[in-house]
């Protein structure tokens, strides 16, 4: 009846993607059936790619290019239905099997290895499946992406730029490092820490130590990606330039996760609780990655010319002296979050005394390190990200681990708010209260809120997606670097 | 039928809903009541590659019914037929206010108020499309029945009330809409072709495909800039605030039109080639 919801061929390429999934998880049957893996693999893979690009040809190409969302609200996908719910459900127990049963994949995984072996030269694990479906859905939802949003430059050199940096930087550079040099970890060069929190672990500075002048080099570039690249590039660009150019998390929430923007939860309560939780999380992890590289140093005081309290001595001066220039320069307005702050910093410093007192080689806080990071690594890095991050995009919107969760959200948050040219830019009095940027958010801002009175955006939060600026009918917003940081909104 | 903002509006509603439509028009282009001929061929071009149909100089002679109960199409006034199944009004807004005859405020077309928004019972405020103002700017209607014209008096009032006095001030006209998928904004005063004197200059731009366009508007002998019409291109408001204010002349418009820039990033900016095109045109 509702004929202009789906109509039958996006019906009909929507199971067709059904059915190549079908097939990629029973590709390990295929040895019973004489027939290939990789034969059954490949064109499992072939099938999702062909539903994807033939369900975006169906969506878009009758249509002139343009804001096109109609009948989002009325689709059960889109808008919590019993789709949404079963998509959820599968998405979760992907996730769960992927990290706690993942021999029950081991069929599925066997037919990856002749991709597996073509890279690296090594048989597939689970993760390098997991790194190439997530891959291709960038990919392919990325055209999808840039099919919907061809009219603007903007969203277009974005999602290339997203693509690229998922396939090049993400995926094949470490499997052809791991081909080069087989003591290299594997190394995301465009992660960082905190997201990479293993970075500092002590097997994995060993593996680098060991895998040497590569190795060191990518362990420097690892340290000044956090303390130089990513600051400079903030303040310049705003958190966008990681968030929504080059992140690989916010790449698949950009692209596979673009139907279920709206599902992001705008109101003051969900601000709340992000600021907390991803705050919280941020001084775990600090805490965590200091400690386990205290007791790291602990264990060997023979190889590093580092001492242990010397190091903790230097990371609270560290940051007492980033604290305190931040309250120097920017005291005039800082009164809002400085409570906020005070208590990040509190925690912290109190951690690290702590930490320096209570710490003997194998405990930190009489915690043992090492499960601290493991908890950490569990409850944040599997479920958090993973499962509830992905697998609850068509419940809870596709950001929810960006805002809820994200520790270098967090750093690059704090850092686009207190110095950064970004800002969105409201066109004087031209808003008109509808309420479609708020709606899009996928960070769950209230941008009209700001529009309505005529003020800049300036948010921690905004990962300067630019879909706002998009779906606005009267062109009020306008993402820019602006000349003049100070600005305030 | 009625080709203004509103009509536009039901049209892509129904439009979007897979329904087929036509709008019926008196003007013999779209909206040309109140966009010169050039800008209101760019936007009826627009509809129609929307597959949506306007059908011009045409007014409705009566409505035709199906059982007396549901309406099954429209008479011309060509006295052809039109059937179909949901006729949309859309001609124009005027104030109801008759149920305040009894009540004594002075009222003409809207209720009638002072540069404080007082009626003529100074107690009683009115604002927004029901507000006819007493002293109005020559150049803008004493009652302008717009959202922007709703907000800002509502601002008016609501400084007027807390702090004491403040007057409301018309300020410059400015107005956006959007047409299926072409933005539309306008600062200062643009007239249509009908009632554009001699001394009102126009000048037009718009790419090949007619996606983009823009009509500046001034004065022939002063060179005084009057105001602006732009489709598919986002300027700033306060650009032209600042020009309005100062009343610059076209050519400080056109020197400086690049600051007015507002689409997003990395789109192409057409200002350069408007200048360029407006500076051949004029040498
Ligand atoms: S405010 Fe706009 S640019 Fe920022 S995250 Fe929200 S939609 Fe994206
Ligand atoms: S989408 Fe544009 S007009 Fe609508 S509320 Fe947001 S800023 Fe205002």
């Amino acid at each position: 009846m509702l004929s202009y919801q789906t109509t039958a061929s996006q019906r009909i390429f929507t199971f067709l993607g059904l059915f190549g999934i079908l097939l990629l998880f029973a590709s390990g049957i295929g040895e019973s059936l004489s027939i290939s893996s990789n034969v059954l693999t490949s064109s499992a893979l072939a099938i999702i790619g062909l539903a994807i690009f033939g369900y975006t040809y169906a969506s878009y190409a009758p249509y002139h290019s343009g804001i096109k969302n109609n009948a989002n609200v009325l689709k059960s996908l889109t808008q919590r239905g019993v789709w949404a719910y079963v998509s959820a459900l599968v998405l979760t127990a992907f996730y769960v099997v992927l990290y706690f049963f993942d021999a029950y994949l081991e069929p599925m995984i066997r037919g990856f290895d002749f991709i597996s072996q073509s890279l690296s030269g090594k048989p597939a694990t689970q993760w390098f499946v997991y790194g190439v479906l997530y891959t291709l859905a960038i990919l392919l939802f990325g055209v999808k992406f840039i099919v919907k949003y061809r009219h603007s430059r903007y969203q277009v050199i974005r999602t290339l730029s997203v693509m690229f940096f998922q396939l090049i930087f993400a995926f094949l550079l470490p499997e052809f490092m791991a081909r080069l040099n087989g003591d290299l970890p594997y190394y995301d060069l465009k992660s960082m820490w905190p997201l990479n929190y293993y970075l500092f672990d002590g097997y994995y500075i060993e593996s680098f130590v060991s895998a040497q002048t590569l190795g060191i080099g990518l362990l420097i570039f690892g340290v000044l990606s956090i303390f130089v690249i990513s600051p400079i590039l903030t303040y310049k660009f705003g958190k966008r330039w990681y968030c929504s150019w080059v992140c690989g998390c916010g790449g698949l929430a950009e692209t596979a996760g673009d139907a279920f923007r709206h599902l992001s939860d705008n109101s003051i309560r969900a601000w709340k609780l992000e600021r907390w939780m991803i705050h919280s999380i941020l001084v775990l992890i600090t805490l965590s990655t200091v400690g386990v590289v205290h007791s790291y140093l602990l264990e060997h005081p023979e190889e590093y010319w580092l001492s242990p309290s010397v190091f903790i001595l230097s990371v609270v001066s560290l940051l007492v002296a980033v604290v305190g220039l931040i309250y120097f320069k920017r005291r005039a307005w800082i009164a809002k979050d400085a409570k906020t702050a005070m208590i990040i910093v509190g925690a912290l410093l109190a951690g690290f005394t702590g930490m320096h007192f209570l710490s003997d080689t194998y405990h930190v806080f009489l915690i043992p390190s090492h499960s601290l990071r493991s908890v950490y690594g569990f409850f944040v890095g599997s479920i958090f990200s993973g499962v509830i991050g992905t697998g609850f995009y068509p419940l809870l919107g596709n950001r929810v681990w960006c805002r809820f969760g994200c520790p270098m959200a967090a750093i690059l948050g704090i850092q686009q708010k207190l110095f950064s040219k970004f800002q969105i830019t409201t066109n004087s009095g031209q808003c008109i209260s509808c309420g479609n940027c708020s709606a899009y958010c996928e960070m769950g801002i209230d941008v009209r809120a700001y529009a309505q009175k005529a003020e800049p955006i300036k948010r921690a939060s905004c990962v300067g997606c630019g879909i706002c600026a998009e779906v606005c009918p009267r062109g009020v917003l306008r993402l820019e670097n602006t000349s003049n940081p100070n600005q305030q909104a | 039928m009625g080709g203004g903002l509103i009509g536009v509006e039901l049209a892509e509603m129904l439009h979007s809903r897979k329904i087929d439509v036509k709008i019926l028009i008196r003007e013999p282009l779209f909206w040309s009541s109140v966009l010169p001929d050039t800008d209101a061929l760019l936007v009826q071009n627009h509809l129609e590659s929307r597959g949506v149909e306007v059908i011009s100089n045409t007014e409705i002679k009566g409505f035709l019914t199906h059982d007396e109960t549901r309406v099954s199409g429209v008479e011309l006034s060509d006295n052809s037929r039109l059937e179909a199944q949901f006729v949309g009004v859309s001609i124009g807004v005027e104030p109801n206010i008759s149920f305040l005859t009894e009540s004594g405020l002075e009222t003409n077309q809207g209720i009638l108020v002072n540069k404080h928004l007082q009626t003529s019972d100074e107690s009683i405020f009115a604002i927004g499309d029901c507000a006819e103002l007493r002293q109005s700017d020559p150049k803008r209607r004493a009652l302008e029945a717009v959202w922007y014209v709703a907000r800002k008096m509502a601002d008016a009032l609501s400084e007027h009330l807390i702090n004491g006095s403040f007057a409301y001030d018309q300020g410059h006209w400015f107005n956006s809409a959007k047409f299926f998928d072409l933005e539309y904004q306008t600062y200062g005063q643009v007239s249509n072709s009908s009632k554009r004197k001699n001394s009102e200059q126009h000048f037009h731009w718009h790419n090949p495909r007619m996606t983009k366009g823009l009509t500046l508007a001034y004065e022939v002998h002063s060179r005084l800039f009057l105001g602006v019409n732009a489709f598919g291109i986002r300027l700033k408001q306060s650009a032209f605030e600042h020009w309005l204010d100062q009343s610059a002349s076209i050519d400080t418009v056109i020197k400086e039109l690049e600051t007015a820039h507002f689409d997003t990033e990395f789109s192409k900016n057409y200002t350069k080639e408007l200048r360029y095109a407006f500076l051949s045109n004029n040498s």
